[in-house]
Formats: C-alpha cells, sequence, structure tokens
C-alpha cells in the first residue's frame, strides 16, 4: 500500500467515525487497509470510544477482522493509559491532601475524574507555583524521575517508568490567567482531593488549547469529544459564558468552528475551516512514519544531535519537534532571543523541526542501506 | 461519550469496565490484566461483596450455565485474581 493510498484511508475513516460519533450517522465503515486503520487511530486517538460505539450498535463486525483487531489494540493501549493516568491522579490527590493543597485537574484529566474512558498521554494539573513545587518534592521522594525540559507553564514533568507523565503547571499563560481558574475550582466528586475547573473555564481551556496550542492537530476527535461532552455537561450559564468569550476573542472564526463541529452544528464553511489542514497532516505523518519505522530514526536523530552538541541541542531538538515553539529551551542564547525578539526564537525553532526532518530523512536512509547489509553480518557478531 | 466507570474497592488495583471486558492494572506492579465478559461479571459481583453462592445464583440465571460450573468459573477466577494480587476488595 502506497503511502498516499495509506493516508487516504486513514482520512477517510476519519471522515466516517467522524459522522458516526460527532454527528450519529452510520453508514458503512470505509474499505481499507488495516495500516490505515492503525494511522487513522493514531492521529484521532479514539479507539475505545469508536470501539464501543460500534459495540452497542451492533456493528462491530462490519469493520472486518483484521481492522477489528487493529482497533480492539489500539483500545488496550489506550485503555492502559487511561488506568496509568487514573493511578497518577490519586497519587496527587493523596499528595494534595497531605500538603493541604489546591490541585486542578485540566483537560483530559477531567474526563478521568467523570469515569471516562479518554485517552491521555499525560496528566495536567494545576496549582499555585509553592504547591506545585511541593508536589514536585514529594513526587521525586518517591522515585519519580524528570525531564530535562520544562517550560514557562509547567515545571519540568514527573514520572516513573510504565506510567503517563505528569505535568505541574503553574500558569495558563496563552490560555487564560490561571487565577481565576484556581479561585473557582470546584471539589471533585470522581476523587476527593482534587479539583477540576468551572464547567466554563474547563470547556474554554480544552477548546483555546487544542486550537491555539496546539494548531498541529486542530479537529482531532478525541478533542472534539471532550469538548462536546464539556459542554453538554455544563450548565446553560457556563455555555453562555463561553459564548461571551468567543465574541470577545481574536481568533473567534476557527474556535467556533471548532466547537461547532465538536456538537454537530457546524456551517459547512466551518467545517471547511477546519479539516482544510487535516489530509495534509495525514500525508506529512504518513511519510514520517514510514521514514521512521525501521531503524527509529528518530531515537537516532537525537543521538546524533547529542553527540554534535551535546544535551542541550539534543533537548532543543526535541522542543522544538514536540512542544510549542515558545516552549523554554535549555540553551541560553535561544532564551535570550526569545526574550528580546520572539519571533526570531520561533523561527529558530521551525528550522530546528525543518533539520531534524532532514537528518530524518538521511538516517532512514543510511537505515535501509544498513538493513541491506545486515544478513552479510554473523548473527554472533551482532549479539556482542 | 462516555463510558462505564471505573471502580474498585482494592486501593491497589484498578479496573476499567467496558461493554464484555475489563482492563485491571496493578498499581504498585504496573501489570495489566484483561478480564473476559465472563469473568467481567464475576469481578463486578465480587466488588458488590456478594459470596460464592450468591454468584453462582447470579451466574445461573444471568448465563446459560449450570451452578457446577458457575461454581468452578468463579473459584478459578478467584484463585487468578490472588495469585496476582488483583483481589477486588
Amino acid at each position: 500500500m502506497s503511502i498516499r493510498a495509506r493516508a487516504r484511508g486513514a482520512y477517510r475513516l476519519r471522515r466516517w467515525a467522524l459522522a458516526e460519533l460527532l454527528n450519529g450517522v452510520h453508514t458503512a465503515p470505509p474499505t481499507t487497509e488495516p495500516a490505515a486503520w492503525s494511522d487513522f487511530l493514531q492521529h484521532e486517538r479514539c479507539a475505545v470510544l469508536l470501539q464501543q460505539h460500534l459495540k452497542r450498535s451492533g456493528r462491530s463486525e462490519d469493520i472486518g477482522p483484521e481492522a477489528a483487531a487493529v482497533l480492539a489494540s489500539a483500545a488496550m493501549r489506550e485503555l492502559q493509559r487511561v488506568l496509568s493516568a487514573r493511578s497518577q491522579l490519586q497519587l496527587l490527590a493523596e499528595l494534595a491532601q497531605q500538603q493541604s493543597a489546591r490541585v486542578v485537574v485540566l483537560k483530559g484529566g477531567v474526563a478521568l475524574l467523570e469515569g471516562g474512558h479518554t485517552d491521555l498521554l499525560d496528566v495536567d494539573v494545576l496549582s499555585d507555583p509553592p504547591a506545585a513545587a511541593a508536589l514536585a518534592e514529594r513526587l521525586d521522594i518517591r522515585g519519580y524521575q524528570r525531564h530535562t525540559y520544562g517550560a514557562p507553564r509547567h515545571l519540568e514533568p514527573r514520572f516513573v517508568e510504565g506510567s503517563v507523565h505528569i505535568e505541574l503547571h503553574t500558569s495558563l499563560a496563552g490560555l487564560m490567567p490561571h487565577e481565576a481558574v484556581l479561585r473557582t475550582a470546584q471539589p471533585s466528586d470522581g476523587i476527593e482531593g482534587l479539583f477540576r475547573p468551572s464547567p466554563a473555564d474547563h470547556i474554554w481551556i480544552m477548546l483555546t488549547h487544542s486550537t491555539q496550542m496546539h494548531p498541529d492537530r486542530r479537529g482531532r476527535l478525541r478533542d472534539l469529544l471532550l469538548i462536546r461532552h464539556a459542554w453538554l455537561s455544563a450548565p446553560a450559564s457556563g455555555q453562555a459564558d463561553v459564548g461571551a468569550r468567543l465574541q470577545a476573542h481574536d481568533q473567534r472564526a476557527i474556535l467556533e468552528a471548532m466547537l461547532g463541529v465538536a456538537l454537530g452544528t457546524a456551517s459547512p464553511r466551518q467545517q471547511r475551516l477546519l479539516e482544510r489542514d487535516v489530509p495534509a497532516r495525514y500525508l506529512f505523518s504518513a511519510r514520517v512514519r514510514a521514514l521512521t519505522l525501521r531503524p527509529s530514526a528518530r531515537t537516532l536523530v537525537q543521538r546524533a544531535a547529542r553527540i554534535i552538541g551535546g544535551s542541550a541541542m539534543a533537548d532543543e531538538l526535541r522542543i522544538s519537534r514536540e512542544l510549542s515553539p515558545d516552549a523554554a529551551s535549555t540553551i541560553p542564547f535561544v532564551e535570550m532571543l526569545g526574550a528580546r525578539v520572539p519571533f526570531l526564537k520561533r523561527s529558530l525553532r521551525q528550522a530546528g523541526r525543518a533539520v531534524g526532518v532532514y537528518l530524518a530523512v538521511l538516517i532512514a536512509w543510511v537505515g535501509r542501506l544498513d538493513h541491506r547489509l545486515a544478513p552479510l553480518v554473523s548473527p554472533t557478531d551482532r549479539v556482542r | 461519550m462516555m463510558v462505564n466507570r471505573i471502580m474498585t474497592q482494592n486501593k491497589t488495583v484498578l479496573a476499567a469496565h467496558l461493554d464484555g471486558e475489563t482492563v485491571l492494572l496493578h498499581m504498585d506492579s504496573k501489570r495489566y490484566f484483561r478480564l473476559n465478559a465472563t469473568a467481567q461479571r464475576i469481578w463486578q459481583l465480587l466488588e458488590q461483596k456478594l459470596d460464592t453462592d450468591a454468584i453462582v445464583e447470579a451466574l445461573t440465571t444471568e448465563f446459560e450455565v449450570t451452578a457446577d460450573d458457575a461454581r468452578a468459573a468463579v473459584v478459578a477466577l478467584v484463585a487468578d485474581l490472588k495469585q496476582h494480587s488483583l483481589s477486588p476488595s
């Protein structure tokens, strides 16, 4: 299956799933290869919800056994992350109670507090800086490791092997004033000791975070489902509050498009606005994935960067690739540039990302060459 | 769209219940376990602190199974759960 056909198949699955999960339109799933299913699920991260939706409507077998196996496998990975995140939240609740701190769970974690099964890669919580520092210290005492990158909005993420990461936010810069979120947060019914944002703040954080902070993943089904759930569970006053914030926002059009698609009320123009970049994203990531399948070019690029420029350059490359262009850097020059001319820092980050892609292309090519030579090397030579 | 709640009384085990299966996480060992539909139902009855007789009775009512087979399934599952320190309460 060509890369283009695989991306096209994955995108067709997205259109189908979007109609199924958000608009309640039941149609036959598009016929495509399991690889396209895999790409679609990696993009949209809605395997558990889609699997349950198909089961409940008695159509699990409609997608065929191979696709069903891919879906089941993705759903199991998502569920493992859900359980892992849930265990991290329980620990945070225990620590928050010990230090009498107000710890507010953000984004996907809120759905977990309510018993949902929404996939998430990390647990985001907000507290004031002293409380966040104290929480971090307690996690460190319990043997949590820290990533070497921080950001203006959160401390260095903490993690233990086999668990999702914890991000301790001290600010919601770029989204909204965090003081207001902390002040109006409500105790969680799901896990005692934790708080959740007010319904309006929760919708707003989900909406602006997935639209402004991550423009590269606008329209992801997992985010749309979260926004939809947040909206439908909010009281009318909360919805009106969000409506008023939208009216005053300078990116109102894209935010309204995101909300409209999530609620199934988007106009054709709003749907086009949200969807216009999605096929290109599918194609781009299919190409990058094809490059990085064997060997792991991404790891090799990191290693190459580490050898050439040390850990600071490796971190910088990873931040350029994975985080916001405004995230803090471990390289003083980059930070100085960001403080004086933010535009240049962002440009440098974009250039770093592009260089990373080209390095990945080069390493993947060398990797393929290495793969062709591999049979000439005897097995014992490769053991040690 | 949300699905079933996560709930267990054993503080070292977390369970996610879906339609037809349950996934368990043992928080200390960080290992995951999967229960099929029958085991899921037994787990849920164990969570309600029912004894073996009550669980067998419930299973024979809900499934086409004899009391002996139901009892054997319950005993086997409880033994498996104990072996992995996964008992629900």
